[in-house]
């Protein structure tokens, strides 16, 4: 198999790696690099699992050829917590009791950021409509709602805050 | 996934050129979104993936007098976020909301969703709603063709090999015109069972031009061509339009698919065709 170099950057860690022009950033990440909190499910777009941020933005990192990521910056959920503190959409998934078998909870967190990032107050709808691509088999989404609707500005939530 | 040679192109030559050189041996990657699945089902095979997504020459929005120009690359979620086409074309912007998740149209283009042609897609009946053309360019030069021409079967489309989709060219609504979409799906993002979209201009109440496009039912997006005759000319009542439903209705056969009978979609032709012309008919835009 022909080897392509890519280089990308994974929370905040500069890497340079070989890969085939056919493998999947999911991959990259999992297998080059043992980040496995990304998650893999459908495989095919739908579920969600998988994503991570590429320049902020929320993408399926099962429908990403690796080499599409070229020169971007990644942030999976292992580069979310700073310092050892827990980023307040996590602290605010486990005091909502989000998670039950934690398996779309990565790519919730990740998806519900880029969200805030970009609207820091969204209405409920809007968080609805924002997660829409992510599926869950376990809460029944209300207490997701209710712990990303928990963290903005302007319900006294902390994101974006240092 | 078979072993692929990999090539980002620089530049709209670079990615004809290349199309000259390796032909139907090559596959243009743009946003993945579609294209990636089928590589790993191994539905397509190429030898050659030409990656253009970072092309910036063919990622823009420009207005012109009378259209506005959009570069193939250009994504969903800039379409659905960019504030003229919010407020000039929102019928774009509308239903572009409805298109797949967050995640896909951060990536999808508008290039690849209508080159990949999936009878479903929810871009193509707005375009031929609105009369869009689309520019494609080869190593021996560009071509125009309608968008209504572009879809010649199942994933099929106009497009040769040696050529690129570079430019959508929409006209502007006249003043006194107005466009709608309306996707009907059993979760708002999920995949169409069937999509209209209306575009209509009117003198006063009178009808003067007309389209209609229905997605979801055939190979390719098709006009309801009988109830637009149904309309043109007329005053826009409410029996008009139950009229040109049961026009629609007769004039086209859907197919049976995992998102609905043929059965099912001919009745939902008639009810969404009388919604869409409902909502465009009265719609705001400037009064119209
Ligand atoms: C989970 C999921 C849900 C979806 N839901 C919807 C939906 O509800 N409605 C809808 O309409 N679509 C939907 N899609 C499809 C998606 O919107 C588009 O098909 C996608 O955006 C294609 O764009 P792309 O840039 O990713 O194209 P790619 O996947 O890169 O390419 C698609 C095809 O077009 C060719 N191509 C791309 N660009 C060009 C160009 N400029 N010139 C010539 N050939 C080109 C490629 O060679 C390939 O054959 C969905 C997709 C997924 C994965
Ligand atoms: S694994 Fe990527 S969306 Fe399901
Ligand atoms: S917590 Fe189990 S899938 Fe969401």
């Amino acid at each position: 198999m022909r080897k392509h170099k890519l280089s990308l950057t994974v929370n905040g860690i500069d890497y340079i790696l070989e890969v085939n022009a056919g493998e999947m950033l999911l991959d990259v990440i999992r297998d080059h690099l043992n980040l496995t909190g990304t998650k893999t499910g459908c495989d095919s777009g739908a579920c969600g699992a998988c994503t991570v941020l590429m320049d902020g933005m929320a993408v399926k990192s099962c429908l990403v050829l690796a080499l599409q990521a070229e020169g971007r910056k990644i942030l999976t959920i292992e580069g979310l917590a700073q310092d050892g503190a827990l980023h307040p959409l996590q602290e605010a998934f486990i005091e909502k009791w989000a998670i039950q078998c934690g398996y779309c909870t990565p790519g919730m967190i990740l998806t519900s950021k880029s969200l805030l990032d970009e609207n820091p107050n969204p209405s409920e709808d809007d968080i609805r409509m924002y997660l829409s691509g992510n599926i869950c088999r376990c809460t029944g989404y209300q207490k997701i709602i209710d712990a990303v609707a928990s963290v903005r500005p302007l319900q006294g939530g902390r994101h974006g805050k240092k | 996934m078979k072993d692929m040679r990999y090539i980002r192109a620089a530049s709209v030559t670079e990615i004809t050129d290349n199309l000259k050189k390796y032909g139907d041996k090559a596959k243009i990657l743009a946003g993945g979104q579609s294209l990636v699945t089928l590589l790993k089902q191994r539905l397509v095979s190429p030898n050659v993936l030409i990656d253009i997504s970072r092309v910036a020459d063919l990622n823009f929005i420009r207005k012109t007098k009378k259209t506005l120009k959009i570069g193939a690359l250009t994504t969903h979620r800039q379409i659905e976020t960019d504030p003229f086409i919010r407020e000039h074309l929102p019928i774009l912007a509308d239903m572009e909301k409805q298109l797949a998740s967050v995640q896909i149209r951060n990536l999808g283009t508008l290039g690849g969703n209508l080159c990949h042609a999936d009878p479903a897609g929810d871009l193509a009946p707005p375009l031929i709603a609105l009369g869009a053309k689309l520019k494609l360019i080869s190593a021996t030069g560009a071509r125009t063709v309608l968008a209504e021409n572009f879809f010649k079967d199942f994933f099929e489309t106009a497009i040769r090999p040696d050529e690129v989709l570079a430019e959508i060219h929409v006209p502007l609504l006249p003043y006194f015109g107005n466009a709608v979409y309306i996707k009907h799906s059993t979760r708002g993002v999920d995949t169409t069972i069937i999509g209209v979209a209306a575009f209509i201009s009117k003198d006063i109440d009178t009808c003067r031009e007309v389209r209609l496009c229905v997605g979801g039912v055939g190979s390719v997006p098709i006009r309801a061509k009988n109830a637009e005759a149904a309309i043109r000319g007329k005053a826009v009542s409410k029996k008009i339009m139950a009229e040109a439903g049961k026009k629609a209705r007769e004039e086209i056969s859907p197919v049976s698919d995992l998102q609905g009978s043929a059965e099912y979609k001919k009745e939902l032709i008639e009810v969404f065709i009388q919604r869409a012309l409902k909502a465009a008919s009265k719609g705001g835009r400037k009064g119209a």
